[in-house]
């Protein structure tokens, strides 16, 4: 059970964001004060629904008493969407604010916004397209000193990335600039069963190479103009589609169904043109 | 059989505010004013590259025999399946193309009338 769900109002929009225990809709509260909407109802006189899980607390949630792994770990998500997830609370409260500054900032939509994860390393930004929980506090890009923001979406204009400030930053005499990254490159990390590669006289599913290189061109095909159209699509506009254009001349696009190969492309990515990386 | 939609005299024009990026072996395709993105086989991306309004739909053949190294007549019904695939996508002067319909979800709102945030389906 939920202990509690706590309303906030966000630029023009409503957030419903629901927590593990009394403890953890108390640290919202504190965290978010001045976005506080607590008669707001819905049309029918309706408790706003939630669009955030928060969970600070998993020893103590009934949520996970009879759970060990990943769950039982402070984590925030959106529907059933993991965004964030950390042994410490008050990263995963951070996430919270960052992804409400990109709630907040989104309402501008002179800018194009876009819906993939961001992973940085020093100025330079690489966007994911892959589904949590692929990729989160991944080890491998730790160690390269490669972090994942908590961000909601970025914003691009030509090669820079935009993260939103947080949104506890909005009421800060000294707010937050955006962060800037020059966008060095694009990975798309496809979910794909294995059973898909599987011969289907025998059903083996110890593919063969010639079997799995033929199913990935039909369905995750890395040809220039594959890459150019799926990754274009993500936003309606000329600027993106440039933006996509050179990145595809440069060689900086990937699209992969390995996990690790993923992280390795992303690492080289970032690395590249830096003569340390 | 149905009358081919373009006669040989016929010299299709692109729409403007495409913006057009040619790869070897396929060509893809932005156009502002649907906000769609087109992807386009060798030959269809090569008549997209001759609808200047000027060029003829009976010259084509001959203009993509020396690119594709075959003969003119075996690009003639290629050629026509292009030009109508790119006037069935709106893409040519004069082809009204598919009326685009955005899909919006319909956003709940409080009681005063404010969207309320939903949380995507799982994936």
């Amino acid at each position: 059970m939920w202990a509690d769900t706590v309303t906030l109002r966000v630029g023009d929009q409503l957030v419903g964001v629901r927590a593990d225990t009394d403890c953890t809709a108390a640290v919202v509260r504190d965290t978010f004060a001045a976005w506080l909407e607590p008669t707001a109802t819905g049309e029918q006189g309706e408790p706003i629904p939630w669009a955030f899980s928060l969970r600070l607390d998993p020893d103590e949630s009934d949520l996970d008493r009879n759970r060990r792994g990943p769950k039982s770990v402070p984590q925030l998500r959106i529907g059933g969407i993991l965004l964030a997830r950390s042994r410490r609370p008050d990263d995963v409260v951070n996430a919270l604010d960052h992804v409400l500054g990109g709630v907040l900032a989104r309402q501008d939509d002179t800018r194009r916004w876009l819906g993939l994860r961001t992973f940085v390393a020093r100025d330079r930004a690489v966007l994911v397209d892959a589904a949590p929980p692929a990729l989160k506090a991944d080890p491998r890009l730790a160690r390269a000193g490669i972090t994942e923001l908590p961000t909601w979406s970025v914003a691009v204009d030509g090669d820079t990335v935009l993260v939103p400030p947080r949104l506890t930053a909005a009421a800060d005499e000294r707010r937050e600039a955006p962060s800037t990254y020059a966008l060095v490159g694009l990975v798309g990390l496809d979910a794909c069963s294995h059973a898909a590669h599987a011969d289907p006289g025998t059903g083996d599913a110890a593919h063969s190479p010639d079997r799995a290189n033929d199913h990935d061109a039909v369905h995750h095909p890395t040809n220039p103009g594959a890459l150019l159209a799926r990754f274009a699509a993500r936003h309606p506009s000329t600027e993106w589609f440039q933006t996509v254009e050179r990145l595809v001349a440069d060689g900086s696009i990937r699209v992969t169904t390995d996990r690790a190969v993923a992280a390795e492309q992303v690492r080289r990515l970032l690395a590249s043109g830096d003569a340390t990386g | 059989m149905t009358d081919p939609r373009f006669a040989p005299s016929d010299t299709p024009l692109g729409v403007d505010g495409v913006e057009t990026a040619v790869f070897d072996g396929e060509a893809v395709l932005f156009q502002e004013s649907a906000a769609m993105v087109h992807r386009l086989n060798a030959v269809a991306g090569a008549v997209w590259l001759l609808c200047d309004g000027e060029t003829t739909v009976a010259s084509m053949p001959e203009e993509l025999a020396g690119v594709f190294g075959v003969p003119a007549g075996d690009l003639v019904e290629p050629i026509g399946e292009a030009l109508d695939g790119l006037a069935a996508a709106g893409l040519l002067v004069g082809e009204p193309g598919p009326i685009h319909l955005p899909l919006v979800p319909e956003v709940p709102r409080a009681a005063d009338g404010t969207p309320i945030l939903v949380a995507p389906p799982d994936p």
